[in-house]
């Protein structure tokens, strides 16, 4: 604005000149600005140097067997898993894949992509690998990788250069296309692998499948709202996890004749819930309280005279809908929604009864569970089991009844004070103490409770600080407009504690991912102990330890690490501490 | 005025309709709830132990285990109680020395991240962002394995890289190191005399710096009179034997007071917290326009507050073992103190000791002249330690971050150099936001030590899954891990906390 009070003659301007500064004058900038820095930096070039050495030595030696991995792929990922049944996992990763095809439609990919970027990304790969190619000549192992290294170097690297010269100006390109090339290629790989027989074309649909239900989602999503065909996938993946491993994996065999029994009186009771709650929420005060103590009363008296276990637990669940129909069901908006939360609940209670709970030929068939996918489970049901109990845990500790306080506090307090392992040997060896002689849970079931018990801890303390960053004034003018407690709680201060608090929620969800690798101690075969114990003691894989160590190093650390960087994009998001 | 509504007296809510009621309903249900759960649960795990053969005793911790252990003070411990001796020491020496080379590690490449030399900030972020994305389990086998496969075998003229200094090999790395000899106390006494006059000397001259406005180098005086201190202890240690005395009086005095007047001692002293506490509240509670009304739950402190006092001193006083346990544990340190110190030894308080290899059988092993980390110790100690470093690193990085520019900025105006700027400017603002979750950290680490059990390093854990292998008791060793472990958590807390609070600025 005051640049106008200026006779200032009006010219376009020139454009900015570009400083193209050359590799040396930035050596001189960032390298050896000080007498220092220059010394750091001739110490640290000649560590790196001899460490790389060092490094391809170890690779490249003869003694490593990095030809063990790729027969050892199904081993790795499922380990022990029938492999006459296998076509059960490859259902579970063409439903995955399907998810996130249909995502990838729905939430974009990060958009565009600078082309410069991806051309400098695949000359650096290109030089990477020329050079580590041509340093391994030195080394005493020959063979094929160096010769795929060297020429496959030099090749992309010769691509990057040309492509350079090529692109002058800054153009985007969709993420999607990128991926899509490297998902090509890596399914080239998969055929050029010695993988385990009958493995390639799997999963090369698999990688057409999320190619196919991408197109399926843009398809679906032209005539369906953005935000609801978001919300119809959140709910697919999370009940695509329960269905994977309760239905799909453990591959139950359901018997007819042990189910009808109960079954019409679960279906009698799921019918019957709208009613209830329509009289509850049309009823006075009185009325309301005399149902919910009818309820109360034959959900206590059907544990006590022990009904079966699916109807016992759908009256408790009737009950708890009940008891929550004055505080979510006022308006008849809000009693819509309630009445498909009672029917969802309601039919996905019964489903774990026929599906999770109803017989199985494990017992025959030993575990089912191992590898990268006990792995997956043990973190994402850890992290969703825990996550009510620790919110129902920072709650307790931020609650004014000193009770709920004190207990919540020796939990989470002791909790947080032992380390992991032990709580794992406590869930191993101490849990069938208190049960029952001869009844015992399977080794999975346990240490995925012990991890659950664990992680709400940690989890609960990071709620409490969101639920304490929650302004006293949002609880004050809900208090004001006459909301009970519960209301309170959860429409006004949970919702707001937990949005702070994402970004310290992935991050306990990635320490809690790293920390399924301890179940390996007790026993259990997961990823790290398919890696550090099974395939190393395998006749055609003996003793190549340390390399498939590194392997799961990798696997561990390119999970852990593109978790991280999606949380942080999340938290930049959110703009948390910002607005 | 007049026409002013009478005020009926409130009417008290029927009982289901009184919040407080309903309040209190709800916990005492849900604690007799968890309460009864426990019972039921305690006592079919005494059924089934008993049906087992075995029972809720600590007769583990007084009967012969027949375990061995890999390393430690007792390698065939004859007792229970030696056998976790042996695990809470190992677990001491990788939880000490990894914090400390953690710090280290974690500042240098903390600063690196921010360091204007590009390869340094480089290595520094790859260090940090490869180290922190893999499980420390994965990163301790990993060692473990490359120290046990791929180091040097041991041979009976192996000298290792350096010689008479580092020996690299399977069975272990051994370096040199200074090893404490008997008089090693009486030097300590010199040392501790030393650093009361270095942190004296240290107050002195800042005070001094202070009212001047010169620079009177108070660190270096402070060092100076340290080392003068040490010195002076390396030639007179003799002299602190005197010390030798002074315990032995005092455990004698310790021993020769009745139990009783103990008992009633700290009987009282239990009493007086308790009633402090409520006392402090009580005023913490109180304005200028009077006491505040007190809700049930403040109520309930009071009361929680009072009747532990007078719980502890009720224990304390029908239990006299408790207290006589005490007494025998500071008696017996006395005691142990007592025999550090004479007036008749001699010698210096350090001897160098350098790694070697002998033969005593058919293969070479190595001695036990220099320091040596087996290949066990070397595996959970370096995933420890780069672990936590990478974290440390982020968290130093962070704290130096956190700094306002305008600090740095005004620190250069009044014409101080980087170094004087990173010291008196930059660190001490940075340090007040990385002791909170530098504390964390080195809770993590002393939890991280019990992967040794991975490796087969006796620390807790292990000791603990070999001796439940051995009689069953496992919810006893559970009892004494959580006992163990929450001590030191507990002790870790309790040291930043006073330092945390030190650190801090003072508000108004």
């Amino acid at each position: 604005m005051s640049a106008e009070s200026f006779d200032l003659p009006l010219q376009p301007e020139p454009p900015p000149k570009v400083h193209r500064i050359g590799w040396l004058d930035w050596a001189r900038k960032n390298l050896f600005n000080s007498v220092f820095n220059g010394t750091l930096t001739m110490v640290l070039t000649a560590g790196l140097l001899l460490l790389i050495l060092a490094l391809l030595r170890f690779v490249f030696s003869p003694d490593r067997r990095w030809e063990v991995m790729p027969p050892n792929a199904a081993n790795y990922v499922v380990e022990a898993y029938p492999r006459e049944d296998l076509a059960n996992m490859w259902l579970s990763l063409w439903i995955i894949a399907a998810l996130a095809g249909v995502s990838t439609a729905s939430w974009g990919m990060g958009g565009q992509v600078s082309v410069i970027k991806v051309v400098a990304a695949v000359r650096a790969i290109g030089a990477t690998a020329l050079v580590v190619g041509v340093l391994s000549l030195w080394s005493p192992a020959g063979g094929a990788t160096q010769t795929v290294l060297v020429w496959g170097g030099a090749a992309l690297f010769g691509v990057g250069v040309g492509a350079t010269r090529l692109v002058q100006e800054e153009r985007g390109v969709s993420v999607a296309r990128v991926l899509a090339i490297v998902g090509a290629l890596l399914v080239g790989l998969v055929w050029y692998m010695p993988l385990e027989s009958g493995t390639t074309w799997p999963l090369t649909i698999t990688a057409l499948v999320v190619v196919a239900f991408h197109w399926v989602g843009k398809l679906v999503g032209q005539w369906l709202s953005a935000r609801l065909m978001k919300r119809v996938i959140t709910v697919l993946w999370v009940l695509s996890f329960p269905v994977i491993y309760l239905h799909i994996q453990r591959n139950p065999s359901l018997v007819w004749g042990e189910v009808t029994s109960w079954l019409p009186w679960a279906g009698l009771l799921i019918a019957a819930g709208p009613a209830v709650i329509w009289v509850v929420s049309r009823a006075g005060r009185e009325q309301a309280a005399g149902v919910n103590f009818l309820l109360g009363g034959v959900s206590i008296y059907s544990w006590v005279i022990q009904w079966p276990m699916a109807i016992r637990v759908l009256f408790l669940l009737l009950t708890l809908f009940s008891l929550a129909t004055p505080t979510f069901a006022a308006s008849p908006r809000a009693r819509r929604a309630f009445y498909w939360t009672w029917l969802a609940g309601g039919l996905c209670t019964l489903y774990f009864f026929l599906m999770g709970i109803g017989s199985t030929d494990l017992a025959t068939r030993g575990h089912f569970l191992g590898g990268i996918n006990l792995t997956i489970l043990l973190a994402v049901g850890g992290t969703a089991l825990s996550f009510p109990l620790g919110v129902m845990l920072a709650l307790g500790r931020t609650s004014s009844m000193p009770i709920f306080r004190i207990l919540s506090i020796v939990y989470i307090e002791v909790v947080r004070g032992v380390p992991l392992i032990t709580v794992l040997f406590f869930g191993d060896k101490v849990i069938p103490r208190f049960l029952p002689p001869g009844l015992d849970f399977a080794g999975e079931a346990k240490a995925l409770l012990a991890i659950t018990a664990f992680s709400a801890a940690y989890l609960a303390e990071n709620v409490r600080g969101g639920l304490q960053a929650v302004s006293k004034g949002q609880t004050e003018a809900s208090r004001a407009l006459g909301m009970t407690t519960a209301q309170m709680t959860m429409l006004i201060t949970l919702p707001q504690a937990l949005r702070v608090v994402i970004p310290a929620l992935v991050g306990q969800a990635i320490a809690l991912f790293k920390d399924t690798s301890l179940v390996a101690i007790i026993g259990l075969a997961d990823f790290l102990r398919v890696a550090r114990d099974i395939v190393p003691n395998q006749p055609d894989s003996l003793g190549s330890i340390l390399e498939n160590l590194l392997l799961a190093a990798l696997v561990y650390w390119i999970f852990a690490f593109s978790f991280s960087r999606a949380s942080l994009r999340l938290e930049r998001r959110l703009g948390v501490g910002t607005r | 005025m007049a026409n002013r509504p009478s005020l009926a007296a409130p009417t008290r809510p029927p009982l289901w309709r009184n919040a407080t009621f309903l309040k209190w309903a709800a916990q005492i249900g849900v604690l007799f709830g968890v309460l009864a759960l426990g019972s039921v649960l305690i006592g079919e795990a005494t059924a089934n132990m008993r049906a087992q053969g075995l029972s809720l005793d600590w007769d583990l911790l007084t009967d012969p285990p027949g375990i061995q252990l890999g390393e430690g003070i007792f390698i065939k411990p004859s007792t229970g109680l030696e056998a976790f001796y042996t695990g809470a020491v190992n677990m001491l020496r990788v939880a000490l020395s990894g914090i400390v080379a953690a710090t280290v590690v974690g500042a240098i490449v903390g600063i690196a991240r921010l360091s204007s030399n590009w390869l340094a900030s480089r290595l520094a972020t790859v260090f940090v962002e490869s180290l922190r994305n893999i499980p420390v389990l994965v990163q301790v086998v990993f060692w473990f394995f490359l120290a046990s496969t791929l180091f040097p075998i041991l041979e009976a003229d192996s000298s290792g890289p350096i010689p008479g200094v580092l020996l690299v090999s399977r069975k272990g790395v051994s370096f040199a190191w200074p090893f404490p000899q008997e008089t090693f106390w009486q030097w300590g006494a010199f040392l501790v005399v030393g650093l009361l006059t270095a942190r004296w000397a240290y107050r002195t001259r800042m005070r001094r710096a202070e009212a001047l406005g010169e620079d009177t180098r108070p660190g270096t005086w402070a060092l100076l009179a340290f080392l003068a201190w040490a010195v002076l202890g390396w030639f007179a240690h003799p002299l602190a034997g005197a010390l030798g005395w002074l315990f032995m009086l005092l455990a004698a005095s310790v021993g020769a007071v009745p139990v009783s007047v103990y008992q009633v001692v700290l009987a009282l002293v239990s009493l007086y917290l308790g009633w402090r506490w409520i006392h402090r509240f009580l005023e913490s509670r109180r304005s200028p326009a009077g006491l505040a009304k007190l809700t049930d739950d403040d109520y309930f402190r009071m009361i929680l507050a009072g009747a532990l006092g007078a719980g502890g001193a009720a224990v304390l006083m029908l239990l006299p073992a408790a207290t006589e346990v005490g007494t025998n544990v500071l008696q017996y340190l006395l005691e142990f103190c007592d025999q550090k110190f004479d007036f008749l030894r001699s010698g210096a308080p350090l001897a160098m000791g350098s790694p070697s290899v002998e033969v005593p059988g058919r293969f070479p092993q190595i001695a036990g002249t220099g320091l040596t980390m087996t290949p066990s110790f070397f595996g959970i100690w370096m995933g420890v330690t780069l672990y936590t470093a990478s974290f440390i690193a982020e968290i130093v990085r962070g704290g130096i971050l956190s700094v306002p520019k305008g600090q740095s900025e005004a620190g250069y105006a009044l014409g101080l150099r980087r170094g004087q700027l990173l010291r008196m400017v930059i660190l001490p603002q940075a340090f007040r936001v990385i002791l909170p979750p530098l504390g964390n950290q080195y809770l993590n680490l002393s939890k991280n030590t019990s992967l040794g059990i991975a490796v087969a390093f006796p620390e807790m854990v292990q000791v603990g899954q070999t001796m439940f292998n051995q009689t069953g008791d496992t919810i006893q060793v559970i009892l004494i891990w959580m006992a163990f472990y929450l001590s030191i958590s507990l002790l870790i807390s309790v040291l930043i906390n006073y330092y945390n609070r030190r650190a801090q600025l003072v508000e108004r």
